[in-house]
């Protein structure tokens, strides 16, 4: 959002990149490479946990962006009128309002966040589908264990929707 | 097809500590991604 290339061009493509890889790709290459050189060791978890962290900020930055660019420009007109300056106005004026208009694609992101936890199972995480393939392996049964993690998912998911849908209402947003 | 249940009663408890860690790492990602979003808004 910075009109300087220079300031904007790293953060394009630290979006771009992590946006653009798939994010198994990113979770392996966070664990095995970039968290052992950086920290010395890891553990499944924290890797999962960075690794999650670092791909939500490159599509929440854009939801925020988007939602502030929603943001009519004459109110930051106005706000500059009565004397507010650049960070004022960002605070009292233009974030309040993208925040509340961020609400829906937020809580897509955080079920999205929620399914793609799943992938931790791959570097041995002890996650839910981890422990469905436990299961799956010591019984060699498949509609058992996955039936199960399916289940589970579901419960997470219908209850975070739920919740956001509330969290909406309560909120009034358009 | 006979539906073993057995399978899972031996493995709920697994299942409730895997749920527990799966909603920690999301709930710590979506977080931290917030926070760390707003850096990026530059």
């Amino acid at each position: 959002m910075s009109p300087k290339v220079f300031v904007r061009l790293p953060f394009i493509w630290y979006i771009n990149f992590l946006r653009g890889t798939p994010l198994l790709v990113q979770l392996f290459l966070f664990h095995y490479a970039v968290l052992p050189a950086v920290l010395g060791s890891t553990t499944p978890v924290i890797s999962v946990m960075v690794t999650l962290s670092l791909n939500s900020s490159a599509y929440v930055a854009e939801i925020f962006r988007a939602g502030l660019q929603s943001i009519d420009k004459g109110q930051a007109e106005a706000a500059h009128s009565l004397g507010m300056n650049k960070i004022q106005v960002m605070r009292h004026v233009l974030l309040p309002q993208a925040f509340k208009r961020s609400i829906p694609p937020l809580g897509n992101e955080f079920i999205v966040l929620l399914k793609d936890s799943s992938l931790g199972a791959m570097i041995a995480a002890q996650e839910l589908l981890y422990w469905g393939r436990a299961a799956s392996g010591q019984y060699l049964r498949v509609w058992e264990p996955y039936l199960m993690v399916a289940l589970v998912y579901l419960i997470l998911t219908l209850s975070l929707t739920y919740l956001l849908n509330y969290m909406e209402r309560r909120l009034d947003v358009k | 097809m006979d539906f073993r249940f057995d399978i899972i009663v031996e493995y709920f408890p697994f299942f409730m500590e895997g749920m527990g860690l799966t909603i920690l790492m999301s709930v710590v990602g979506v977080l931290m991604g917030g926070v760390s979003s707003v850096f990026l808004l530059h």
